[in-house]
């Protein structure tokens, strides 16, 4: 029984992500936040590229095309992005160094148009690297599973020993040749991507549920994560990086390395010079609000929403607006969105838009079964500084 | 732009190129103060800073503007640029009032 079979025997619904059919939801998007947020989400994620970049070119030839700096230390991991030459973002990355290979973990474009895009720049840009670097696409032979979760650590250590306690953030290992373990996620959870054969993605898979049933642990889909990650304020390539916005708009400038040349450095560059005028905020109401509604100060329009939701985690609105530069303050209450006619109180706050409560974990101290003892601040921050 | 949200961006637009000053010149991120997101991460991913920073970034704020941070809010103070101008604009404020 393969890992697909297994996850379409739990019920699960597909969809799209960055154009490769992914599961997006088990039972329902209550239910799986909840172990996303409290306990431990399971997920398989058949839309994040993966591939390995090595040869004696790898390094030369990725510095020429990646925006983030190229000095990972070995086992380690960058989150960055790839640029199209008009400086927008095609791709949310993970670059991992692992032993002078390069591990690139993609969300945004299926693997065979990521390879091209890769084979195509290395060729143009670094013709002399390009001709020693190899790319394997490692989703031919490899599935990537995810643990999310305040406990995630607990399951993971319980299965592969204590010493993955101490496991830093975007840092990674082999357990096996074959095997990566990737501590990452973007659901501002204690996060575990699990990198394995095919053959042991189904076996792993049920074991996970097996040993994380005391843990209440649940499988989840894409649209938890997806959710998640707008909560906690992590980019989406299916939502805002989808708008044909710039990092400089999107506020993921401290992905791009200040001082070199990359794919897309020059259009941003023009693009300082001519001067920013709009960024991102994050916006909360009590009302209902959606993608595309006009954001005002009194009369004056200043921006429009670009992805709204009802929170799961808060039960109030969370959105990302994109507001002209004056405006785009975090801690303003006096702002409205026009929705379906109507006028929608709004305030502008600091993101993320919930205290996660891995943030009040600690692995050396707490466990899933006493977890009552620890003293999680509220899931919704108080606001300061109005 | 209506005079009172003109004063009250301006007093925060202050409070963070002060903020930026602190991240740039005492805990050297190597970005310029344009490039410093105001939502961005500064421990972990995001601008990087480690336990070290953390406790510079504390002193130097507090010495900045005048405050002292209660420990049970850094935690969340201290996850954004924008978080931690909440946090110093709330303590200001606190202190005018007392």
């Amino acid at each position: 029984m393969t890992l697909a079979s297994r996850l379409h025997a739990l019920g699960a619904v597909w969809g799209l992500s960055g154009g490769v059919a992914t599961p997006r939801r088990f039972t329902s998007i209550e239910a799986e936040m909840a172990a996303i947020r409290g306990s431990i989400g399971l997920s398989a994620l058949p839309h994040v590229a993966c591939l390995r970049v090595e040869g004696d070119g790898a390094y030369d030839a990725l510095d020429r095309v990646c925006p983030a700096p190229m000095h990972v230390r070995n086992g380690t991991m960058r989150h960055t992005l790839l640029l199209d030459e008009d400086g927008i973002p095609l791709v949310d990355l993970y670059l991992c160094n692992d032993d002078d290979a390069y591990l690139l973990l993609a969300e945004g474009l299926p693997s065979v148009t990521l390879i091209a895009y890769l084979e195509e720049r290395f060729a143009a840009l670094a013709p002399d690297a390009a001709a020693s670097v190899s790319i394997r696409d490692l989703g031919e032979t490899h599935a990537l599973l995810s643990l999310d979760g305040p406990f995630a650590w607990e399951l993971l250590a319980a299965l592969e020993g204590p010493e993955l306690v101490g496991f830093p953030y975007l840092s990674f290992y082999h357990p096996s040749p074959e095997r990566t373990y990737l501590r990452a996620g973007k659901t501002g959870e204690f996060g575990y991507h699990l990198l394995v054969p095919h053959a042991e993605a189904g076996p792993l898979w049920d074991r996970l549920l097996d040993a994380g049933r005391p843990f209440e642990i649940a499988p989840v889909g894409f649209d938890a994560i997806d959710h998640a990650m707008l909560e906690s304020w992590f980019f989406s390539n299916d939502h805002e990086g989808a708008l044909g916005l710039s990092p400089i708009e999107l506020g993921l400038q401290w992905r791009l390395a200040a001082d070199k040349d990359f794919v897309g450095s020059e259009a941003l560059r023009a693009r300082r010079a001519a001067g920013v005028t709009e960024r991102i905020a994050a916006i909360t109401s009590d009302g209902p609000i959606a993608a595309g509604d006009p954001l005002l100060s009194g009369d004056e329009p200043i921006g429009t929403v670009l992805r709204a939701a009802r929170s799961v985690t808060r039960g109030d609105h969370v959105a990302i607006g994109l507001l002209d530069v004056d405006h785009a303050h975090s801690g303003i209450d006096s702002y409205t969105a026009l929705h379906a006619g109507a006028v929608v109180p709004v305030r502008t706050v600091s993101a993320p838009f919930v205290n996660n409560r891995s943030l009040a974990v600690n692995p050396q101290r707490h466990a899933f079964a006493r977890r009552a003892e620890i003293a999680f601040p509220p899931l919704r921050p108080a606001p300061r500084g109005r | 732009m209506n005079p009172a949200l003109h004063a009250r961006i301006a007093r925060r637009k202050e409070v963070i190129a002060r903020v930026k000053k602190i991240l740039v010149e005492s805990l050297y991120v190597p970005l310029p103060p344009d490039a410093i997101d105001l939502d961005v991460a500064l421990f972990g991913s995001g601008l990087g800073l480690d336990s070290v920073d953390a406790l510079e970034l504390v002193v130097a704020t507090e010495s900045t503007f005048g405050v002292t941070f209660p420990e049970d809010v850094l935690r969340h103070g201290l996850r954004t640029v924008n978080s931690l101008v909440d946090l110093v604009v709330a303590l200001q404020d606190e202190k005018a009032a007392a």
